[in-house]
């Protein structure tokens, strides 16, 4: 179980969640943020300072951003378990899936 | 004058633990209960690294027992699928001494916090250190009360403003390493949350080092009473 953020991040990233996060599991996208879902310790430091309400518990997605889950899986299972944002960079690009969400569309 | 009590010299701490015939992952150490402790709490860290780490120690799951006092730290073995004990505040390691003692064939690991094992518990602490019993001991140090909202603790800064000292505290803290080096504790590390790596790195050299206790003093980074 961890926690993910759904599509209202995209083209936001407020980034108030990677300031928040003790473990620096939050990556960043070009068009939204991404947790890693191996590097996150469930700790829930994130989900009540997101001002656009993107992060949930996975158990608590609503069923329109269920989708969510294995965009974090699928973008992590190519680039493992980098250790630390910070240090890693924000990633060159998004999900294909979120590359292909028009604006405004969520 | 003294004699020899034939006492078995340094092995592994878990030479007569019986080791796993299949493979085991985190998920297996995951217990069916709902984590609570603050958000962004250090605890979190500590958790997830151990349950990610004990698939690699290797050991049957029955053969592993973490007893705990009382704290927020103390919650831990509800969280994990292997036996646990929340027991008494402070008497954690003097339960742990008696199963280690009768039970070789356990993996005894001792979860506590600064307030816990150095003021409630702080002769108990010491004792099992210089006892030399086959026990781990993990102390999640985040420098404050959290359970009860934020007291100062034995490890509180001097002058540390809580609501309880609102000039400030004026006790000198307690450094948990020198304590445990003072008492003999035979492996002695210090590992923070925020560095998975390093924590994962001092709880694998901890389980497995000799047969004397191990003290593990684990600095919290984030627990929101202590800011």
């Amino acid at each position: 179980m961890t926690y993910v953020i759904a599509q209202p991040c995209i083209d936001v990233k407020d980034r108030a969640c990677v300031d928040e996060c003790p473990v620096d599991c939050i990556y960043e996208g070009p068009r939204m943020l991404y947790i890693q879902p191996d590097e996150c310790v469930d700790c829930g430091a994130c989900e009540p300072v997101c001002p656009q309400e993107a992060i949930f518990y996975e158990d608590d997605l609503p069923a329109e951003s269920f989708s969510f889950v294995a965009i974090s899986v699928d973008l992590f299972a190519g680039l493992g378990s980098p250790g630390g944002a910070a240090n890693f960079g924000p990633l060159t690009v998004d999900h294909p899936v979120v590359a292909a969400t028009e604006t405004g569309q969520a | 004058m003294s004699t020899d009590l034939g006492l078995p010299g340094r092995r592994s701490a878990v030479e007569h633990v019986p080791a796993t015939d299949r493979p085991q992952t985190g998920k297996d150490f995951t217990s069916d209960q709902e984590v609570r402790w603050c958000p962004g709490c250090g605890d979190y860290a500590v958790l997830k690294a151990m349950q990610g780490f004990l698939p690699d120690l290797g050991l049957r799951r029955e053969n592993i027992v973490f007893v705990s006092g009382i704290g927020c730290s103390s919650r831990f073995p509800y969280y994990l699928d292997t036996y646990g004990m929340h027991s008494i505040h402070g008497r954690a390691p003097s339960i742990a001494t008696g199963i280690a003692t009768t039970r070789s064939d356990l993996s005894v690991w001792v979860v506590t916090g600064d307030g816990d094992a150095l003021s409630i518990g702080g002769n108990h602490l010491i004792h099992a250190l210089r006892r030399n019993v086959n026990l781990t001991i993990l102390l999640f140090n985040n420098r404050i009360y959290g359970l009860t909202k934020g007291q100062y603790s034995p490890t509180s800064e001097a002058g540390k403003v809580t609501k309880s000292t609102p000039m400030g505290s004026v006790d000198h803290p307690f450094n948990p390493v020198s304590l445990a080096l003072g008492a003999e504790g035979t492996f002695v590390a210090r590992t923070i949350d925020s560095d998975r790596k390093h924590l994962t790195s001092v709880l694998s050299a901890a389980a497995v080092k000799g047969p004397d206790p191990r003290f593990c003093n684990r600095r919290r980074k984030g627990c929101r009473h202590g800011r």
